[in-house]
C-alpha cells in the first residue's frame, strides 16, 4: 500500500494520536536499554534500538497468566487482562514470529483465547531495522531487515522522516483517519528507504537455513545431538527467548481452599519437560532434548506449517551461556 | 468442543461411583456424572479419545475415556495411581459426591466408522486396556455389532487380582459374538484360565488377518513384542492400530508437549496406525 511521510518533529503529535486509541506499548529507554514497556507521555517513544532483548511474544502470551480460578463452589474462568491497543516498534522477525504463533494458537479447531484476544486488540507498527546486530540472520529464515509479515503498518526511520507503510486494512485505517499528521513522501525519501533496506540486508552473512529441512530428515545419529549438545546446560534460556518458541505448561497455586490455574512457559530444553510418573523419559538426554529444538524448528515447523519456526533474530545465539549457536548447528546439519 | 468458548476451561463433573478394579488397589474406575446435563450432550465422544480429569489444586491429566459413546448419563475412566503422582493420588482420594473438573474429548479415535464389515482384532495388555473396554462395549452394542465382521478380544494382565473389568470379561467370555481369551502372565491357585505373556497369545490365538484390523493398547514393552506375532499373521503397518501416550498440558495441539517426531499425540492422535508410528519415531522422540 501507498506509504506516508511523518517529519519527526511531529513524533509528539503522532504519539498522542496512538495514546487515543487507548493502551500504548513502545520503545521506551530504561536503565536496561530500551524496552518495550508502557508508552504513558508524547515524549516517551524512543527510535534508536536494535532490537529487545525479551521477544515482544509476551505482550501476547506473557510468561505467567491466570486462567481460571477456583474454590469448592467450582471453576471460574478469568477474563483476558493487559490487552494493548498499540505495539509500536516491533522489528519485523519478531512480526513475522507473532505471525506463525498466529497459525499455532488459532488452528481449524481450537483457538487459545488469551493470545488471540490480545492480538486481535492491538494494532501493530513494526520498524525497519536500520542496522543489523552480529547474531542477525533473518534473510535466510524468510524474512528480512523489512520485511512485512505479522505487522498492520511497517515504519521506516530515515532520520528525519519516519515513513510508514500500512500492510493491512486495519493499518490503512489508521493511517487514513490520520492524515493530517502525514504527507506524501518524495520521490528521494522513497529511494532513500529503498537503499537503506538494500544496505541493512547486505550486511547480513547467510546461514544453511533453506537445507536444513531435507538435511535433518537423516538426522537421527545419537551421537551427533549429543555432540552438539555437549555443554548445554538444559537451562532453556534459548527457548524461553526465542520469538517462536510457544510452550507452556499448567500450574495449579492454592492457598487454604481457593486457588487458581496459572499458565507459564515452558522449555523442551528441561530435563523434566516429558518425564513421566512412571519415571519413563521420552527425551532424557541432552542430545535429544537439543534434537527436538532444532527439529521442531526446522524440520517439524515445515511439514506442519511450510515455514521454519526460527526467523533468525539471534538472540538465542547471544544468550547461550555454554555458546551453542544454531547457525552452527544448522551448518554442522548440512555439511 | 465448542470453538468460540474457552478450551482450557472444564466441565464440573461430580464422582458418581468408585471402583477399586485390582488387588493392589492402584487402579480404580471413576464414573462421572455431569453437573450441568447440557455439558453431558457436547462431551459426546468416539471409541479412543482421552479427556483432561482436573483436580483443583493438584493439577489436570490425559486419561483414556473408558466407557462407550452408547453409555449415556456419565463417563468413565479408569486411573493408576503412582504413589510419587501428584494428580493421580490426589484423584485416588477423591470420594463419591465430590465434584471436579473435565475436559474433552480431545483427539482423534479409533477409525471405526471405516473398519464397518471388517474383522476386528483386539489386544490390550495392563491397564492400557481402558479405550478398548469402551471399544469392546461399543462394539458389542445391538445396534452396533451387525456392522462388524468377527470380533476377537487378547487381552493379559500380570496376576489374575490385576486384570481390569473381571466381570465385563466374564460376560465377554460367555457371549457367542465376541471370543475373548484372557491370559495371565501368572497364575493363582485359583486361575483356571490361560497363563502367558500376550505376545504368545497372539501366535497361540492366531486370529486371521484375512479382511482384519487390528487393534492393540498396552505398555510398550509389550507392544514392541507384539508386533511380529501380528506382522507374522499377515497383518500389516497400515491395519495395526495403536494408541500412544506423551505427557500434556493443553490437549489440544499448542503447548508443544506431547509430540512424536512432527505429530502432536493429543491433537494428530492419540490413535495411530503402527506405520505412521514408525515414521514418527523415525524424526523424533
Ligand atoms: C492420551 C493418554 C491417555 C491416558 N490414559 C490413561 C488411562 O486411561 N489410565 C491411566 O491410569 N493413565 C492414563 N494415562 C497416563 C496418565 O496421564 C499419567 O499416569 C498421569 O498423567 C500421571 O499424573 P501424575 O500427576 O499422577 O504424575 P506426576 O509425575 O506427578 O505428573 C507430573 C506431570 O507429568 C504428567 N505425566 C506423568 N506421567 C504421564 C504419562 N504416562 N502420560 C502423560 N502424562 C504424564 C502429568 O500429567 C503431570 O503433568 C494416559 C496418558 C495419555 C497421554
Ligand atoms: S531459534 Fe534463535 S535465532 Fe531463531 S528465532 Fe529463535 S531465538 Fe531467534
Ligand atoms: S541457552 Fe544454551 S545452555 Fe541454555 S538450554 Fe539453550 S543451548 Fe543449552
Ligand atoms: S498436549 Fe499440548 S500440544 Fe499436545
Amino acid at each position: 500500500m501507498q506509504s506516508v511521510a511523518l517529519d519527526i518533529k511531529n513524533l509528539r503529535k503522532f504519539t498522542a494520536a496512538l495514546l487515543k486509541l487507548g493502551t500504548v506499548r513502545g520503545p521506551v529507554h530504561s536503565p536496561a536499554g530500551v524496552v518495550l514497556a508502557d508508552i504513558t507521555t508524547q515524549s516517551d517513544l524512543a527510535l534508536e534500538y536494535e532490537n529487545f532483548k525479551l521477544p515482544p511474544k509476551r505482550e501476547f502470551f506473557p510468561q505467567c497468566e491466570e486462567i481460571t480460578r477456583f474454590d469448592a463452589s467450582g471453576v471460574r474462568e478469568v477474563p483476558v487482562s493487559g490487552a494493548a491497543d498499540v505495539i509500536f516498534g516491533v522489528r519485523p522477525c519478531d512480526a513475522l514470529a507473532l505471525s506463525h504463533l498466529d497459525r499455532v494458537f488459532t488452528d481449524d479447531k481450537y483457538t487459545d483465547p488469551y493470545y488471540s484476544k490480545r492480538r486481535g486488540a492491538a494494532l501493530l507498527i513494526s520498524l525497519a531495522c536500520n542496522k543489523s546486530e552480529a547474531a542477525c540472520f533473518c534473510t535466510s529464515t524468510g524474512g528480512s531487515p523489512s520485511s512485512k509479515q505479522g505487522a498492520d503498518i511497517i515504519g521506516f526511520n530515515l532520520g528525519t522522516v519516519l515513513l510508514l507503510e500500512p500492510v493491512t486494512a486495519r493499518g490503512q485505517a489508521f493511517v487514513k483517519k490520520n492524515k493530517s499528521l502525514f504527507r506524501d513522501p518524495s520521490a528521494k525519501e522513497l529511494q532513500k528507504r529503498e537503499k537503506q533496506e538494500a544496505d541493512v540486508a547486505g550486511q547480513i552473512p547467510g546461514v544453511a537455513v533453506q537445507q536444513a529441512p531435507a538435511a535433518l530428515s537423516g538426522k537421527s545419529d545419537p551421537a551427533f545431538w549429543e555432540s552438539i549438545a555437549e555443554t548445554c546446560l538444559s537451562c532453556g534460556a534459548c527457548t524461553f527467548l526465542c520469538p517462536t518458541c510457544h510452550c507452556f505448561d499448567f500450574n495449579d497455586r492454592t492457598k487454604r481452599d481457593a486457588g487458581s490455574r496459572l499458565r507459564v512457559h515452558d522449555a523442551c530444553m528441561f530435563a523434566s519437560f516429558v518425564r513421566e510418573a512412571s519415571g519413563h523419559n521420552p527425551r532424557g538426554k541432552k542430545g535429544e532434548r537439543m534434537r527436538q529444538r532444532v527439529m521442531h524448528k526446522f524440520s517439524y515447523a515445515p511439514e506442519n506449517f511450510n515455514t521454519v519456526f526460527c526467523v533468525g533474530c539471534g538472540r538465542c545465539v547471544t544468550a547461550c551461556p555454554s555458546n551453542i549457536d544454531i547457525r552452527e548447528t544448522l551448518s554442522k546439519v548440512t555439511a | 468442543m465448542n470453538t468460540a468458548a474457552n478450551p482450557y476451561v472444564p466441565y464440573k463433573v461430580r464422582v458418581e461411583k468408585v471402583t477399586v478394579e485390582n488387588d493392589e488397589k492402584d487402579l480404580k474406575t471413576f464414573r462421572f456424572a455431569f453437573c450441568d446435563k447440557a455439558d453431558e450432550q457436547k462431551f459426546a465422544h468416539k471409541c479412543g479419545q482421552f479427556a483432561m480429569l482436573h483436580v483443583a489444586g493438584a493439577g489436570e491429566i490425559p486419561i483414556g475415556i473408558a466407557s462407550s459413546p452408547l453409555d449415556k448419563g456419565y463417563a468413565e475412566f479408569t486411573v493408576k495411581r503412582y504413589s510419587t503422582g501428584l494428580v493421580t493420588t490426589a484423584l485416588h482420594d477423591m470420594a463419591e459426591g465430590d465434584t471436579m473438573g473435565l475436559r474433552g474429548p480431545l483427539g482423534n479415535s479409533f477409525p471405526l466408522e471405516n473398519l464397518k464389515g471388517k474383522n476386528l482384532l483386539i489386544v490390550g495388555g495392563g491397564f492400557a486396556f481402558t479405550t478398548l473396554r469402551a471399544t469392546i462395549r461399543y462394539l458389542l452394542n445391538d445396534s452396533v455389532r451387525k456392522n462388524y465382521g468377527t470380533i476377537t478380544v487378547i487381552y493379559g494382565a500380570r496376576s489374575p487380582g490385576e486384570l481390569l473389568y473381571k466381570q465385563e470379561l466374564s460376560e465377554w467370555q460367555r457371549r457367542s459374538d465376541v471370543a475373548t481369551h484372557v491370559t495371565v502372565d501368572k497364575g493363582d491357585a485359583s486361575w483356571k484360565g490361560r497363563e502367558g505373556f500376550v505376545p504368545a497369545v497372539v501366535s497361540q490365538v492366531a486370529p486371521s488377518s484375512a479382511n482384519a484390523h487390528c487393534i492393540v493398547c498396552g505398555p510398550p514393552i509389550m507392544l514392541k513384542f507384539t508386533m511380529p506375532p501380528l506382522l507374522q499373521l499377515g497383518f500389516t503397518p497400515e491395519t495395526i492400530i495403536t494408541s500412544q501416550e506423551r505427557r500434556m498440558s493443553c490437549g489440544i495441539g499448542k503447548c508443544g508437549r506431547c509430540n512424536i517426531g512432527p505429530k502432536y499425540v493429543c491433537k494428530d492422535g492419540p490413535v495411530f496406525t503402527y506405520a505412521q508410528m514408525m515414521e514418527m519415531e523415525k524424526t523424533g522422540s
